[in-house]
């Protein structure tokens, strides 16, 4: 299937792009890597008006180390594998395939909000910001935050997301990420991802999210803080997570994958610490 | 300059003929045969199938290409861990069709097949002018019986169905 007639617009810098996106409103589309949008495109299941194109625009693919790593909106997600970030450098395997990452952008992950990508999980446990801007201006918003439902964020029609930022994390902290999917690049069954710092021989502080499973990167609420992780804590906080069936797992599988996914991440977050 | 002349042949082997009354066909020249025997794990946490050997054992009498023989096999040998493994056609209770797309229909990659080891026993055919028998799609059929036979050993269960997903298999031991 071939996409619905829709307008092309490159624009050649950013005042350009955020002056279309100002127009166009709802009817646009940003095109970056394409990865996920031009699949959709194909298949009809989104017609834009307008596609605007940001590949032609300069300064949008620099990574600068600078009170944590800030990421621009157009770095590929194959450049982002040659930073070195903790959690994002072991989550990048599992993000489709190396040629898919050559196109991918980073910024186009996080914008397309699929619950189901890896790096909206790990900017969210890692506690990252995503740095948006339109004609009006510019914000930041937190991860957490910005992440809404299964393709939907806080982004306005006419802004773009332009940066994330990536904090780092010193001495005593570990990280780890897990998934489980059926074939290798493929979208995950689950996912599970691990920040924590570990004080004294105890959990000083512990961020554990999941993904996949739920409408989007979802941090879990538990009591590690102040213990050492056991299976059973572990597998309790992740019964909070009540995922949805899909059509190659049950949800009763799901929740269980789920809990070993948690469990393995916090496990080996902790022996890494 | 060429000739502009050209020449079409059909032949129709004479054993080939339409169905019986009652329903029986003969639908190939000549017949090969095939085993399989393969040995799998499976993850007690996980419940994913992994495939640790794999060997098939074809009897297509006189190989005439032996490179082309090993090729047919692998290729229906990754069909047969297909339909054993990733695909299905899966449709809801309305009858929408609910893996009409590759992000659905899950076509295993080259990741996801293991080796296979590929033994050929030849026994010519009296049958045939140079001794050949049938050598293509054996694999479709005995691989994916093969597989679910050597799961259903490994979880003492009678029953299984295809494709044997982490998820079916997990709610074969919830029983």
């Amino acid at each position: 299937v071939k996409p619905a007639p829709f307008l092309y617009r490159r624009p050649e810098s950013l005042e350009e792009a955020l002056e279309l996106l100002r127009e166009h409103g709802d009817e646009a589309k940003v095109l970056a890597g394409g990865q996920s949008l031009v699949p959709l495109l194909n298949m009809r299941l989104a017609r834009p008006a307008v596609l605007v194109d940001v590949n032609g625009i300069a300064g949008l693919d620099r990574v600068e180390a600078n009170g944590g790593v800030r990421v621009g909106a157009l770095v590929r997600q194959r450049q982002l594998e040659r930073v070195p970030l903790p959690l994002v450098a072991e989550a990048l395997p599992h993000v489709g395939h190396l040629v898919t990452r050559n196109r991918g952008t980073v910024g186009g992950s996080i914008a397309h909000a699929d619950a189901a990508a890896e790096l909206p999980l790990c900017l969210t446990v890692l506690g990252g910001t995503v740095v948006v801007r339109s004609a009006r201006g510019e914000r930041e918003l937190p991860a957490e935050e910005f992440f809404v439902s299964h393709f939907t964020t806080r982004l306005a029609p006419d802004e773009l997301v332009v940066e994330t930022v990536w904090p780092s994390r010193g001495d005593g902290w570990g990280f780890a990420f897990e998934e489980l999917a059926q074939k290798r690049g493929d979208f995950a069954l689950s996912m599970a991802a691990c920040a924590l710092r570990v004080e004294n021989g105890r959990v000083a502080e512990a961020r554990v999210g999941v993904g996949s499973v739920v409408e989007r990167p979802t941090l879990l609420e538990t009591d590690l803080v102040g213990s050492e992780p056991t299976a059973d804590l572990l597998r309790g906080a992740a019964a909070a997570i009540e995922p949805f069936g899909t059509v190659h797992a049950s949800a009763a599988y799901l929740s269980h994958l789920t809990g070993v996914l948690v469990e393995r991440a916090v496990l080996r977050a902790w022996r890494s610490a | 300059m060429a000739p502009g002349l050209s020449e079409t042949g059909v032949w129709s082997p004479p054993q080939l003929e339409p169905p019986t009354r009652d329903d029986c066909i003969n639908t190939s020249l000549t017949y090969g045969f095939v085993f399989d025997m393969c040995g799998v794990e499976i993850d007690p946490v996980t419940f994913q199938v992994r495939i640790d050997r794999y060997v098939s054992m074809h009897d297509a009498g006189t190989l005439l290409n032996p490179l082309i023989a090993d090729g047919q096999v692998h290729g229906a040998f990754v069909q047969g861990v297909a339909a054993a493994l990733y695909e299905e056609f899966i449709y809801d209770e309305a009858g929408s069709f609910l893996s009409g797309s590759f992000a659905d229909y899950l076509v295993p990659t080259a990741s996801e097949i293991p080796d296979l080891e590929i033994l050929h026993q030849e026994t010519p055919s009296p049958l045939t002018p140079l001794g050949a028998k049938g050598l293509a799609e054996g694999n479709c059929m005995s691989t994916p019986a093969c597989i679910a036979n050597a799961v259903a050993d490994a979880l003492g269960v009678e029953d299984v169905e295809v494709p044997l997903t982490p998820s079916r298999v997990w709610e074969l031991l919830q029983r």
